[in-house]
């Protein structure tokens, strides 16, 4: 990447100024280099927010069984501390390392640098004071109460500001692109940065700056709650998926016609699903039923990607044993699957009746923002890091715990709890079952979360062990270009370069 | 009760109309004529279609070394 | 070759669409619910909430209650909410018109609250409830709410007015009472101000 063909930020604005040649494609090595400092600025704070994340969870967790433990202080309350651990793995790691995978994917498949990185460095700063003064202000007592939304007003417009910056950076990548033609990865990527902001601005002005009357709060919110996991975290997995497998394995995605039908059935129908979570409360009926209609017509994109996926892995599931990304991908891949049956059969009205305010609909968060979406990011972090930092995995030992604890984790935490919220819905709707009785009854499932998070906890503690361990290694002299390693370009040395 | 099943069945048959429009608009547009095209975006001369790009550390001496992609790029 | 502004057109309507169905018509069918006045007593329903009732909402709201309680009665014949006692009839929106935020709830790791004013009327009851769970309720796992309470020396041998009457076992040092703080206060009030019980027509 020479210098007189970076442009300046007003020419990336006119698009006819700088030339879409193909021929001027970046090397990858380019690429991921010029990714290396706005990137890393946001997976080390993501990864910091997900040990903070972790901490909390487990904290809220051993409180749902043992209700004395660390009761004296108001900020660390059940009721607050549930908020802040959902805050800071949302808009702490999952966005922000989503943020770091989808910048990585677009200049990839753009195959040009990341240019202007300080808009990025800017708005990943502006990301991270607003989120610690909103983390601060919910254990402070000022959380809004209102589901995804907890970030008291006068965090979320300092989050807001970082996004739109990096929506602006997303349009000018885009328009400077030097490959003409579009990946359905790129298609994912640009309708999140252009539905996110929508979401998080129109739901911030009706619920917490200005906000509306009555029940329609819970619409708004409902919409804005169930559209940040449908048009912002699976937009963003999906794209991920859809460029490391068939990167990973060398074969292209099975079928090209299946992901672009898969994309617009899931812009047409995700985006009408939120009303389900109101089902039987004091919403006009109308409302709830079109969503519960739109919940079952994601069976299409659902079913397309699933199929799409598999059929790409077909025959190439040994891969999996080698590579540590392809294995948290195709273990989110299949998540996402059994994510969408689950919510599905949840938006169902008589499956509804029983898990509707249950342990099974925690449960059932856990697989879609976990084991789909957190393990997708996983995957994606341990094909972009070593490749930014032109550093080697310094352990393999620790992938493999991180790998076994958080799968053996997930499996534990979600099939249990999923089953236990389902027997304490049908208790609930036994009127001749005492509360208490039903509390009693889920105790050892809520035990056994406890239990489960701690395994995933380790899992967590490994992988930032490793990371740190790589950053570290960046501080010593560069010995190898690496890079070549990665891509089994380089034979026996590597051995060498690892004892 | 008939008037739920009429939303139901109305927004049903609206939303598969407009799936149906959406697959139409596509497929008249050309989105849908260079299939293969498309899918080989995520390759390029650096790491062609066929060769695996990724490997725990340290177990990458299984593929041959190729002498494509060292620096820059032949065009 | 370059889709761009058709695929962001497509992306643009999509969202909007949903943005207009399940937010903007919603909007102008319910969004300016007015109070009614109930043919049997007269009365005008629902009533906003006055002072300490309001206050109470903001400590119920800050201490994140609504992670544990729902406060929604679903219709008869879809769940057990009114075979369980948590009220008469199903709720409907006009009863929140006056709620900020509203507090609808998707948890039941507790019971619903919509009529919890009406269910357990004692004050004393919600504060040795919050102040402790296991005393009015053995088993529970909701946390006790300590920090809402003030542990003072009793002055010149005469207990308090407002101090706890707490069992033995749960009982402070000899000398000592428990009062309740003002936050306390509040969310009693705002709990004994739950009541959902006015017969609106639509809830028949």
């Amino acid at each position: 990447m020479s210098e007189e063909t970076s442009p300046t930020l007003m020419q990336s604005l006119d698009p006819r100024k700088i030339s879409n040649d193909s021929d001027d494609c970046a090397t990858l090595v380019e690429i991921d280099r010029s990714c290396r400092a706005p990137l890393l600025i946001f997976i080390i704070s993501g990864l910091i927010w997900l040990l903070i994340g972790t901490g909390l969870a487990l904290i809220a967790s051993i409180k749902l069984h043992n209700p004395n433990f660390l009761s004296g202080w108001s900020w660390l309350s059940f009721g607050v501390v549930r908020p802040a651990h959902l805050n800071t793995v949302i808009y702490g790691f999952c966005s922000e390392t989503g943020i770091a995978v989808a910048l990585w994917l677009m200049c990839r498949l753009c195959k040009t640098p990341l240019i202007h990185s300080g808009i990025i460095i800017i708005a990943a700063v502006f990301w991270n004071i607003g989120l610690t003064i909103g983390i601060f202000g919910i254990l402070a007592g000022d959380s809004t109460s209102i589901e995804w939304l907890e970030l008291p007003a006068y965090s979320s417009p300092i989050l807001f500001i970082s996004f739109a910056l990096i929506g602006i950076w997303t349009v000018i990548a885009f328009r400077y692109r030097r490959e003409p033609m579009l990946y359905v990865s790129q298609w994912y990527l640009l309708a999140a940065f252009f539905w996110f902001p929508w979401l998080y601005s129109v739901a911030n002005i009706m619920l917490v700056l200005e906000p509306v009357h009555g029940t329609l709060q819970a619409a708004v919110n409902w919409w804005f709650a169930h559209n940040v996991l449908g048009l912002w975290f699976t937009p963003i997995g999906l794209a991920a998926i859809y460029y490391f497998i068939p990167k990973i394995i060398g074969r292209p995605i099975h079928s090209y016609h299946l992901s672009v039908f898969g994309f617009w059935s899931l812009a047409l129908f995700y985006n009408w699903n939120g009303m389900h979570h109101l089902i039987g409360g004091p919403l006009p009926a109308w409302l709830v039923t079109i969503s519960i209609v739109a919940s079952v017509m994601m069976l299409i994109p659902v079913v397309t990607v699933a199929i799409n996926h598999h059929m790409t892995m077909w025959g190439h599931f040994k891969a999996m044993k080698n590579s540590p990304t392809l294995r948290f991908i195709v273990v989110g891949a299949m998540s996402y699957t059994l994510a969408s049956l689950q919510g599905i059969a949840s938006a169902i009205p008589s499956y509804s009746e029983v898990v509707h305010f249950t342990h099974h609909t925690v449960a059932h968060a856990h697989l879609g923002m976990y084991a789909f979406f957190a393990m997708i990011m996983f995957g994606s972090m341990y094909y972009i890091i070593p490749r930014i930092t032109n550093r080697e995995w310094p352990s393999a030992g620790l992938i493999y715990i991180h790998f076994w604890a958080v799968f053996v984790g997930m499996i534990l935490y979600i099939v249990p709890l999923s089953i236990g919220g389902f027997l304490q819905g049908l208790k609930m709707n036994n009127p001749d079952v005492p509360f208490l009785e039903v509390v009693q009854m889920t105790l050892p499932f809520l035990k056994f979360r406890t239990l489960a998070g701690l395994l995933m906890t380790v899992g967590h503690i490994a992988f930032f062990a490793n990371f740190i361990w790589i950053l570290a290694r960046c501080l010593q002299p560069y010995r190898e270009p690496v890079a070549m390693i990665l891509k089994g370009t380089i034979g026996l040395e590597s051995k060498e370069e690892n004892s | 009760m008939v008037f739920y099943w009429i939303i139901i069945l109305g927004s049903a048959i609206c939303l598969s109309g407009s799936a149906v429009f959406a697959l139409w608009w596509a497929a008249t547009n050309n989105q849908l004529s260079h299939p293969k095209k498309g899918a080989l975006l995520v390759f390029d001369e650096e790491e062609p279609m066929g060769i695996p790009t990724d490997h725990f550390p340290a177990k990458s001496t299984a593929v041959p070394p190729s002498e494509t992609g060292r620096g820059g790029r032949s065009v | 070759m370059n889709f761009g502004p058709l695929i962001f057109l497509g992306i643009f309507l999509s969202l909007a669409s949903s943005w207009c169905g399940l937010i903007l018509i919603p909007l102008f069918q319910f969004g300016k619910m007015e109070p009614v006045t109930i043919e049997m007593t007269g009365e005008i329903y629902p009533q906003p909430k006055g002072g300490e009732a309001k206050q109470g909402m903001s400590v119920y709201r800050s201490n994140g209650c609504i992670y544990c309680h729902s406060q929604q009665v679903r219709p008869r014949g879809f769940g057990a909410d009114i075979e369980r006692g948590w009220g008469s009839r199903r709720s409907v929106g006009r009863d929140y018109i006056y709620d900020n935020p509203v507090l609808l709830g998707t948890m039941r790791t507790g019971p619903d609250l919509t009529n919890i004013g009406q269910r357990q009327p004692s004050e004393d009851w919600h504060f040795s409830h919050l102040y402790d769970p296991q005393i009015t309720s053995p088993g529970s796992n909701m946390p006790p709410y300590r920090f809402l309470f003030e542990t003072r020396p009793i002055r010149n041998g005469v207990v308090s007015e407002n101090a706890l009457k707490l069992p033995a076992n749960f009982a402070p040092e000899d000398g000592f009472e428990i009062v309740p703080k003002k936050e306390a206060k509040a969310l009693v009030a705002y709990l004994l101000s739950l009541q959902a019980t006015a017969p609106l027509p639509e809830a028949r």
